[in-house]
């Protein structure tokens, strides 16, 4: 059984919304979601779990309106639908999240909250995993 | 979960996906230049009003096309231009606009900057205003078409800077190049005119001689060349052996053209219509739900008699449209891919002789006696040819077996001639009939 995520969430998260960047493009083809960041000049191939994660937070972010989507939320919908313990989903999503807002796809805000709650985009040095596990204890 | 993809042309190979991720809309049937060489004829097609050009743009959405691009004739005469690309941002297309840049002054290009569109194509054709706007017919082009290039960049829009190269423009290649590096556009530049699309081959005529052809193709592969040092070496393209299984063109596969009426092409210089969007149906349904579509995006080098035996094939770019209009057959060789395909070889070998003198423009299929040396050869028709041309006669509208006994087309075909379609049309012979 899944523990809420607000039960084990950073406290700089659960206010926290996120949405795509208004200036990207992005389509699902084939079952897999290509994000286009035309001031970056980058086009970004989700994959399969990365592209359920956009549709979920697009869909929940145009729903809620310009502030986008609540991101306790959006880790809730996550770890219900992969069959992952809040802690192990949260640390997936944020360092996702992380890496889309960093290449300009993605909007959070507060803009900082996910590097307050020490989750950097993946690839880059960051205390997501000793995060994670010290909220997790 | 990410993978950062330089372009849709490294998706598509990642995916390997047969997936009709891109279209065009000429919204506009009516242009403010008169370029000499533009294929297009204006004003005679009509034009879809706002709302059947953002029916369309739903449909392309729905169909999962993600690059959307709008075009003309010259996009934004359009009273509701912004409306159009105010839409399709709102159905999260990546928008790309093809134009001359007269219209974009600092309110456009602040209006193209807020709704983020992925890039814009200015045609430019010269570095000396005299020598573009005597092409754009359009006196003061060249100061208007610059200036909106500089605006687009100076808000950080992608630019491409679209230039056709023919004979009284082959000397502003390199200032060109040098331009667009100034202004961190990135140039696109076509060494090709095309046929009017009524089938008048008059612009054709603007095309680079072959010893000016050869010298703009050197200059280029210098520039590529360039270019080349400054990135890592796995980033340099692989060369493009064009396998007999392998597609010319990625015509009527990935890609749809939609013509300022509605009408459902492949490309849009490739003149059939596989149906309209006024049927109730979208561009990409069209494009599926055609027999013709699926045979045209299913031809390979194979299907081409005399390129698949040629010995020049990877060395060749040749183009269906170009085909029909030169050859009178989309599926035959024809003289100004050869004479290219000869140009880069010469290239790349450093010598070309012949066997036995080949004529004038000589037209493959070419044999390879030895390297730099080459010979004329033959290819022969199979049955399965002859079954695909009776199953497909518009691929050929010149040499049509369709054309009725005793006609001008017929008799022509049999000489040899080549009048494409408007001889064609003018015998009666539909060039855009759907199966």
């Amino acid at each position: 059984m899944n523990a809420h995520a607000s039960d084990t969430l950073p406290g700089a998260l659960l206010a926290a919304v996120v949405r795509p960047n208004p200036r990207v493009a992005f389509r699902d083809i084939a079952g897999q979601v290509v994000v286009v960041v035309p001031d970056a000049r980058k086009v970004h191939q989700l994959n399969p779990t990365g592209s359920w994660l956009w549709r979920v937070l697009s869909e929940e972010a145009r729903k809620a309106g310009p502030a986008g989507a609540p991101l306790p939320e959006l880790l809730r919908s996550f770890g219900a639908h992969f069959g992952l313990e809040a802690p192990a989903a949260a640390a997936d999503v944020a360092a996702f999240l992380a890496t889309l807002q960093q290449e300009g796809a993605l909007e959070v805000t507060p803009s900082d909250a996910l590097r307050q709650a020490g989750y950097a985009p993946a690839g880059e040095p960051g205390a997501a995993e000793a995060e994670v596990a010290e909220v997790a204890s | 979960m990410t993978e950062v993809l330089s372009d849709l042309r490294a998706f598509k190979l990642a995916t390997g996906a047969h997936h009709f991720a891109s279209a065009t809309i000429e919204i506009a049937d009516r242009c403010n230049e008169v370029c000499v060489h533009c294929y297009q004829i204006q004003g005679q097609k009509g034009e879809m009003d706002t709302a059947q050009v953002c029916a369309v743009i739903d449909r392309l959405a729905d169909a999962g096309v993600l690059w959307l691009t709008l075009s003309g004739g010259e996009a934004t005469l359009r009273r509701d231009f912004r409306d159009i690309v105010a839409h399709a941002r709102s159905r999260h297309f990546a928008v790309r606009l093809m134009s001359n840049g007269l219209r974009i002054d600092d309110n456009l290009a602040d209006f193209l900057a807020e709704q983020a569109i992925a890039s814009v194509q200015i045609s430019l054709y010269a570095m000396t205003p005299e020598v573009h706007d005597r092409t754009t017919g359009v006196p003061g082009s060249f100061e208007k078409t610059t200036a909106a290039i500089r605006r687009l960049r100076a808000r950080n829009i992608a630019v491409d800077v679209a230039m056709t190269v023919m004979q009284h423009n082959v000397d502003d290649v390199t200032p060109l190049l040098a331009f667009t590096a100034e202004v961190g556009a990135r140039p696109s530049i076509s060494g090709h005119v095309f046929a009017k699309e009524d089938g008048d081959r008059q612009t054709e005529a603007l095309n680079l001689d072959q010893d000016r052809y050869a010298r703009f193709f050197a200059d280029l592969q210098s520039a590529a060349e360039q270019q080349s040092e400054k990135k890592a070496p796995e980033e340099a393209p692989p060369p493009a052996p064009n396998p007999l299984h392998g597609r010319p063109c990625q015509v009527a596969k990935a890609s749809v053209h939609v013509e300022a009426n509605g009408e459902v092409r492949a490309c849009a210089l490739f003149n059939h219509t596989f149906g309209k969007v006024d049927t109730g149906k979208g561009p990409v349904e069209v494009m599926r739900e055609s027999e013709d579509a699926a045979l045209l995006g299913g031809l390979t080098w194979g299907h081409i008699v005399g390129c698949r035996v040629c010995d020049l094939r990877p060395h060749c770019h040749r183009c269906f449209a170009n085909a029909q209009d030169e050859a009178g057959d989309a599926l035959a060789p024809y003289a100004s891919a050869c004479a290219r395909a000869l140009t880069v070889y010469e290239h790349q070998t450093g010598a070309l002789a012949w066997e036995s003198p080949p004529g004038d423009a000589p037209t493959g299929p070419f044999r390879e006696v030895e390297p730099g040396v080459l010979a004329r050869t033959e290819d022969t028709l199979s049955a399965e040819d002859i079954a695909l041309r009776e199953r497909a006669p518009w691929l050929r509208p010149a040499r049509n077996l369709a054309a009725p006994a005793g006609s001008p087309a017929a008799a022509r075909a049999r000489e040899g001639f080549v009048p494409a379609t408007r001889l064609a049309r003018s015998a009666g012979i539909s060039t855009n009939q759907s199966t």
